[in-house]
């Protein structure tokens, strides 16, 4: 039932990303154009899930925890130099692809070349950083380390 | 190319309404980190909804063209870009547990502590697309 709800909400998101156009890596670019007029749409677009989320959030306030049992994900408390490094890091690859993985996972479902060719340097990116964080071995452990 | 204001609105709501309903049913937080993260190890339990959800992204295209959809064909940068952008999007998200959704999902449950990864990604964003302009074009123009 867990899965099915997971799957479900992946169409949904899926779905949302394609009507609105914003798996698009062109999108990005018209957004943020240095020197250009810039192209409000995307944060629209990005305003538009926040409003919805916040509403629903403010719904269902009063629940305790997820309604299919287990518990809710916690995101790892990181120092600020972490969240604020890997955002930098994120938002250069994102501004120089144009993708972003969730909206690359929906460009492979029309068979963007291209957005096979970025997710895989997105599973080696993350591979690298924990080889990294792993002092440079490559292991069983290493892959299982969280951050 | 890109979607009309009324499509832009009504697909952002969707996205809104999917995280929102993610985190509320299944507990799972709608992170490229979190996700693709969770399938190189992690806790227990969680590759399967991850899965589950990677895929329903997957084959949403599909339903779509098999309810009369057309097909898009996005518009990709150069394979140099991509492998680029892609190696910084994954090491960065592992580094910060960043991601565009993951930060929009933590801004609606009102954490302060989105705010700073969400200034961090546009900061990036807006760094890479001057770099762009400087490496195609050979100038800011």
């Amino acid at each position: 039932m867990i899965r099915l709800a997971a799957l479900f909400c992946g169409i949904v998101c899926g779905v949302g990303l394609i009507l609105s156009g914003l798996f698009q890596p062109a999108f990005l670019q018209a957004f943020v154009r240095p020197a250009g007029v810039w192209d409000m749409t995307l944060g629209l677009g990005l305003l538009s899930a926040l409003v919805v989320a916040i509403l629903v959030f403010a719904l269902t306030r009063r629940l305790s925890g997820p309604l299919l049992g287990g518990e809710a994900e916690h995101l790892a408390d990181k120092p600020a130099w972490k969240t604020g490094v890997g955002g930098v890091l994120f938002g250069l690859g994102w501004g120089l692809s144009g993708y972003f993985p969730l909206g690359a996972l929906v460009a492979l479902g029309f068979f963007a070349p291209g957005a096979a060719i970025f997710l895989s340097a997105v599973l080696f990116g993350m591979v690298a950083h924990d080889v990294v964080a792993n002092g440079g071995r490559l292991t069983i452990e290493g892959l299982r380390a969280r951050g | 190319m890109v979607g009309t204001l009324g499509n832009v609105v009504f697909g952002g709501a969707l996205i809104g309404l999917a995280l929102a309903t993610l985190l509320i049913l299944t507990g799972r937080i709608m992170s490229a980190s979190g996700m693709i993260g969770s399938l190189l190890g992690g806790r227990e339990g969680l590759a399967a909804t991850s899965i589950a959800f990677l895929a329903g992204l997957v084959i949403s295209p599909a339903l779509l063209i098999a309810f009369g959809f057309a097909r898009q064909v996005p518009l990709e940068p150069g394979w140099p870009w991509l492998i680029v952008g892609g190696v910084l999007v994954g090491f960065g998200a592992r580094l910060g547990d960043s991601s565009v959704l993951g930060a929009i999902s933590g801004l609606a449950r009102q954490s302060r502590r989105a705010i700073g990864p969400i200034l961090a990604i546009m900061a990036g964003a807006g760094i890479a697309m001057v770099l762009r302009q400087v490496l195609v074009t050979g100038g800011v123009s």
